[in-house]
């Protein structure tokens, strides 16, 4: 577990005192991927560095599983950093040093023989899907295989939490995509804790399971991937999700007029996904359990999360008065939000 | 022998003598080698020593880094014939003598030595700093940053550096030559200025030059053989 509590930090350049951090607290748990999202500026990557000590706290404290680490030296510091993995936006591989070599790195630092070693980053080459570049050199390789090579290099040492610095921010969307599905790999089958500090929502929607958001040095939302899209209450967190969340068209009032014209018989609801689940078995149950009447899905947009789908749908139910109230009842007893855009 | 005037001068090679100009390249050489090693040796410690107490806010490496400082701006700006007569006395006591190659060696040093301290110096900041955050993240001590990436990424520059010092030491060494630390500057000036024979001091130019551009060239080769930026 991870703990941030009350910190501030000050930077004092040339005189100027700039504060990067305001009174922040957090606690992240045991195996989740936990988002900190913020435009750059904001302090993220000043607290990401608070974890494994590269950044010291001005005031507050810092926790890893209990256990302050503010006050450790550098040289106490070294076994808590063993035991985190970090990777950067821009890679920070070795140059000199071979693809293999760069990803024996923290091994050799600890002293471990170079049969384990070898053997050790050679399953990691698997993992990542790059064992042929073994003795490739990092200018040879592209930005996405680079960070691979250092997600490598990060969990050779069996990390218990994995710290990304903007890790996908440098690579195009195929890539990045291809790289936070290795990471949700790596949590999923290693049960490694991943923060992940980001600008891009889109990347925190796609793997993390919580959120903070933050701005000008203070953390100003914090929540559930579903809480933080759904109800947003920043301006800077609305600004953020609208820029994942792409509005489509069917969500103006101009195209729920156009789908009033489309279906014209049959009432229309709007369910909203609050909650990640999967949106298969709600109308499956709602078919089997209401056999008279007759449903189908008309529009609707929803986004793929670890856990499920988050948006909306257009239904079209065609039944009686009572059923119909029955089926809104039910709806409304899971954690969907119905709105009836018209009854029939 | 006689002496011919004019550009006809340069070539009467009947007044060299093959054997003292090998014997003198030998010297120019053995000189060189040697003070390259140790001023390799020096201006990596010193240079390195300026990086770390220059990144340092701990009031002992700030004065520590003005003093090194300072002596290498002095030492960097004498310029090598007056540092080589000032010297004298000095080494007169390390190495017992002043005449001779050996007597040169305080003075190469001591000229070039701050010289590459300041490119290692530079090297070193050169260094991509997120590698060496990325490395701090895996809990390496101070000493395994030096050696696992400060030493190893700056490697090109450094050897490159390390060039530029060689060949300013080969000037430097021919200069020494002048005031009796043998060697093609020696020979160049006592048996090709002052004995008036112009083909010893151009065969003892060629020569020098040619020890210069080998060492270009073998300087570029391990540049691009271990650069793999």
């Amino acid at each position: 577990m991870l703990t941030v509590q009350q910190v501030n930090k000050q930077f004092t350049r040339e005189g100027e005192t700039f504060q990067a951090l305001k009174n922040v607290s957090l606690e992240i748990q045991d195996g989740e991927i936990y988002g900190i999202i913020g435009y750059s500026g904001a302090g993220k990557s000043t607290l990401i560095r608070l974890f494994n000590g590269l950044e010291k706290p001005t005031s507050g404290d810092v926790l890893v599983n209990g256990q302050s680490i503010i006050g450790l030296s550098e040289q106490a510091m070294r076994p808590v950093r063993q035991k985190m993995g970090m990777i950067f936006q821009h890679f920070n591989l070795l140059w000199s040093k071979m693809v293999i070599d760069n990803i024996m790195l923290p091994l050799k630092l600890i002293g471990v023989n170079k049969k384990q070693r070898l053997a050790k980053a050679r399953q990691l080459l698997k993992l990542v899907e790059l064992t042929d570049y073994e003795a490739a050199y990092p200018s040879e390789l592209s930005g996405g295989q680079k960070q691979r090579v250092a997600i490598a290099r990060a969990l050779i040492s069996d990390p218990a939490i994995l710290l990304c610095d903007e890790a996908t921010s440098a690579l195009d969307p195929k890539t990045t995509a291809s790289i936070l599905t290795l990471l949700a790999k790596i949590n999923r089958e290693l049960g490694i804790t991943i923060v992940l500090v980001t600008h891009e929502m889109d990347a925190v929607r796609r793997i993390c399971q919580r959120i903070a958001v933050m701005e000008n040095g203070q953390l100003i939302e914090e929540g559930s991937v579903h809480d933080i899209f759904e109800r947003p209450q920043t301006a800077a967190t609305k600004a953020f999700v609208s820029e994942s969340l792409v509005v489509t068209p069917s969500e103006t009032q101009a195209s729920i007029d156009q789908l009033l014209n489309r279906v014209p018989n049959g009432s229309i609801v709007k369910l909203r996904f609050n909650e990640e689940q999967s949106v298969q078995p709600v109308i499956g149950q709602l078919m089997r359990r209401y056999q008279a009447i007759e449903i189908s899905v008309i529009s609707g947009s929803l986004q793929q999360t670890v856990n499920g789908a988050l948006g909306y749908l257009y239904i079209q139910i065609q039944a009686d008065p009572t059923d119909l109230k029955a089926v809104l009842a039910d709806l409304a007893q899971q954690t969907i939000e119905v709105e009836v855009i018209r009854h029939d | 022998m006689t002496n011919v005037n004019g550009f006809q001068s340069y070539f009467q090679f009947n007044q060299v003598d093959w054997a003292t100009m090998w014997q003198a390249t030998f010297e120019t050489v053995w000189l060189s080698a040697m003070s390259v090693i140790l001023v390799a040796v020096l201006g990596f410690l010193l240079g390195l020593m300026l990086y770390q107490t220059g990144q340092s806010q701990r009031p002992m490496s700030r004065v520590l880094n003005g003093i090194v400082a300072l002596c290498v701006n002095v030492f960097r700006s004498i310029p090598f014939i007056i540092l080589i007569v000032l010297l004298i006395p000095l080494t007169k006591g390390i190495m017992g003598t002043m005449i001779g190659p050996k007597a040169a060696i305080p003075a190469l040093i001591i000229s070039a030595a701050p010289f590459y301290a300041r490119l290692v110096e530079l090297a070193f900041h050169e260094v991509d700093g997120g590698v060496l955050e990325a490395t701090r993240s895996m809990g390496a001590s101070k000493w395994q940053l030096v050696w696992q990436v400060l030493l190893p990424e700056s490697l090109p520059a450094l050897v490159s550096g390390l060039t530029v010092t060689a060949i300013s030491l080969i000037g430097y060494t021919a200069m020494a030559g002048v005031i009796g630390a043998g060697g093609l500057g020696n020979l160049a000036y006592q048996d090709g200025f002052q004995a008036n024979q112009n083909t010893i001091t151009l065969v003892a130019t060629v020569i020098i030059l040619i020890i210069v551009f080998i060492c270009q060239k073998a300087g570029d080769l391990v540049v691009k053989h271990i650069d793999h930026r």
